[in-house]
Formats: structure tokens, sequence, C-alpha cells
């Protein structure tokens, strides 16, 4: 061993494998070693994991710098999402993702006054039942009206929805209701409890709220839940394609 | 890579979709905020983007990418200047010496407001060695400077959070350790 101490670069590039020339001596050394200790502690702390962007805004940070970047929108694909999109929905990219987040942040701002309110209204599980075939109808945030804007809770993450089955799948009498599926976003203290409120009068509460992906499309499943008072009172499944704001699915339950 | 060179928008689509977590980690630590890391990643992968058609392939496609992300985190921090900084009021040592009075030796100060308190060349080289996970050379490539600077950057960075970060702070070597330069 040599008598001579690592200085704290040696020390902290031998904490990086960088300098094993040092290895010997910081063996020996307790000085030296507890240095070392306490340079680990700091990679170790620096190390600490960064927690992953939800996929929502991962999609949007890629898709956005993928159009400003390349200056074009994104190419039509085989999917159905844009097969959809080409059927002449005109809605510009940003003013329907606006009307996307101002759903969402509807949800947020009357969920905080709901939940001041106290007046919580819990409906059933829904038994969702999904339309023969996906029937894309214009704007369905804009026909409900739904308006202004907070912060919303992130929706959970229902991952990529490889077909239209699957995304019919997710509504089926049977299936587990999305509010029910791991990591769902449920912000009320029970089940299908509101979250929010539309002033549409043919949409009850919303009850969840996910995204979900198919191909280059985001998307954002909003669940509403049977109207108050309506027999029989629907659940309806919304998903509003990013950048196509279609209405892709709707489906009701007894 | 080659599809993504040429301007494929799925291939592209994919490999910033690969990339995008490390990336974005690499913000975070960098701007020590959401907001700022946000905006520094969408930054970074729009000049990615525009950069690729240019990327030589001389080095990694990561450490590249790397490269134009630090930049990319840099400008951001320098665009914040105006703003209120979130770092430490005063000096890490000064900190850490008045935590010690109240505070047992291993409470950890917050990790991105120690972090901020370093100066941005010395938080990129750490950030790049313990986020990112990159050699000394690879960071050398990353940052464009000598090896040798990058050992003493992170030396000295790490000299700055001992006190901060690491258990035992009071009675570590540390502080009788000179700094080679």
């Amino acid at each position: 061993m040599s008598d001579r101490h690592a200085d704290f670069e040696a020390l902290s590039a031998y904490v990086d494998g960088e300098a094993p020339e040092w290895a010997d001596h910081v063996e020996a050394c307790p000085s030296c070693r507890g240095t070392a200790a306490q340079l680990r502690a700091v990679t170790v702390a620096v190390a600490e994991v960064v927690p992953a962007r939800p996929a929502v805004d991962r999609e949007r940070a890629i898709s956005s710098a993928l159009d400003s970047a390349l200056g074009r929108p994104a190419p039509d694909g085989p999917d159905r999402l844009a097969a959809r999109r080409r059927q002449g929905n005109p809605w510009a990219l940003g003013a329907v993702a606006a009307v996307v987040l101002t759903v969402l942040g509807f949800s947020g701002l009357v969920l905080t006054s709901y939940r001041e309110s106290d007046d919580a209204a819990t409906v059933a599980g829904p038994a969702l039942q999904a339309e023969a075939d996906l029937d894309a109808r214009a704007g369905p945030a804009a026909d409900s009206g739904v308006a202004s804007s907070a912060a919303a809770q992130p929706p959970s993450d229902l991952g990529d929805v490889a077909d239209a089955a699957t995304l019919r799948s997710l509504a089926q009498p049977g299936s587990t209701p999305l509010n029910q599926r791991p990591g769902a976003t449920v912000v009320g203290t029970r089940p299908c409890e509101e979250q929010a409120r539309t002033r549409e009068p043919t949409l009850g509460p919303v009850v969840y709220f996910a995204t979900a992906r198919r191909g280059q499309v985001a998307g954002f499943v909003v669940g509403f839940g049977p109207v108050p008072g309506s027999t029989p009172s629907p659940v309806i499944l919304l998903l509003l394609a990013q950048d196509g704001c279609a209405e892709l699915l709707r489906s009701a339950g007894p | 890579m080659q599809s993504a060179r040429d301007g494929d928008r799925v291939a592209l689509d994919s490999l910033l979709r690969r990339h995008y977590d490390r990336l974005h980690a690499l913000c975070r630590r960098m701007t020590g905020d959401d907001a700022d890391a946000a905006d520094a990643c969408q930054e970074a992968l729009m000049a990615i983007v525009r950069g690729l058609p240019g990327f030589d392939g001389r080095s990694a496609f990561g450490t590249w990418a790397y490269r134009v992300t630090t930049n990319a985190c840099l400008d951001e921090l320098r665009r914040r200047r105006r703003r209120p900084e979130p770092g430490l009021p005063e000096g890490a040592a000064e900190v850490a010496s008045a935590l010690d009075h109240v505070e047992a030796s291993t409470t950890r100060v917050d990790l991105d407001r120690a972090l901020q308190s370093l100066p941005a060349d010395y938080r990129a080289a750490v950030v790049l060695r313990d986020v990112c996970g990159l050699s000394y050379d690879e960071i050398a490539q990353t940052l464009g400077i000598p090896a040798g600077t990058v050992r003493s950057r992170i030396a000295r960075g790490r000299r700055a959070l001992v006190p901060l970060l690491a258990p035992g702070r009071n009675s570590g070597p540390s502080s009788e350790r000179p700094i080679s330069t």
C-alpha cells in the first residue's frame, strides 16, 4: 500500500471505476475508504430514479417535436383512428388538443368544488356495451358543452390499443371496467364516484378517464356515468383522439 | 437509424420513444424542475430531429443525443436566470453547516436543491455520470471537453454535494483533502 493518500479527485474517479490503481490503497486505508464511502453515497443519491413522465406527456412531447421539426403532421396510417381523421374531421391539432385538455381540466375544476360540497352521488359499476361499429362523431367534447380549465388528475394509462377490437373489448359487458383496471384513475373514494360534470344533459358525470394509444395517435378515454334520474341510465365511454377528437366509441349499458 | 436520418416519421418516433425517459431524466436533474425539464426536453427532441441528418455517426447516437439534450438544458437554464433560482440561497457548505445544528447529520437536503447549488458545468458532468451512467470519455465527448476536465468537474461537484447528500458528513475526511486540478 502506498503511504500517500489519494486526493479527493482521485477517490472520486476511483468510485467511478476510472482510477483502479487506487484500489489497493483504498482497501487498506480507513481514511480513504471513508471518503470513498461518502462519495458512493453521493452517487447513489444523485442516481435516484427520476419518475417517468406520464405516457400522455411523453406522447405529446414526441408528437409535438416531430410536428415542429418536420413541419408536417403525422402521416396517415392504416389504423382506424387515422382513417377516422381522414374521413373529414377538420379540427386542427392545437384546437382539438385544447378541447381534450379542456375536458380533463374541467374534470379537475369541478372535482374540487364537488369535493368541497361533499355532494357525492355514487353510481353503480358500469356495465358497458360496445356498439357493433365504431361511429365517428365530430367533436364530442364541444357537443357536450364541457368548458373551463384547471389542472387535471393525470389519467391512467391503458397502454397500446392494438386494434379496434381491443378498444371495443374495453367496454364489453363482463370485462373489467376501466375504473377497476390496474392503475386506473379513480379520484373518489368509491369506484365510479363522480369526478366531474358536464353541461351536456345526455351525459352523466365523468367517473374516470384514461389514456390509450394506437399507432401514432394518443387518445383519452373518458367514462361518463349514468345520467342522474334517467331510466335506463346509460354509461357512456368515449375515446377522444388527440389529433382528431372524433368520438370513436360510444357504448351504453342497460 | 438510416430511416430516421432520412426523416421517416415512424422511425423517428420509435427512436425518440426509446430514448425519451433517459433524456427526460437528464433534463429533470439538470433543471431541477418539472416544467423546465419538460421545456428543455421538448427543445432537445426537436433539436435531435432537426440535427439527425447531420449526425455523422462518429459517436454513439445516445452520446450525441445526450450532448444535444445537455445543451438544451443549459440554454433553458440561461433563460431561467431571469427568474428566481430554486437553488440554495447560500453556498452548499454554509447550508450544510446550518443544518448540522438543527438536524441529524444524516439529513438529506432535497436532491434537486443540492444539484441546483452546483455550477451548471459541474452539474452536467455529475448528472451525466451518475444519472446517465456515461464514462468519463463519453462525458468528455458529450460536453466537448478533455477527460481530465471531466474528472475535475465531477470531483468538484461531488465535493459540494458530500455535505448535503452523504451520511456522516461531519466526520468525513473529505474536507482535509485537496482537489487536484
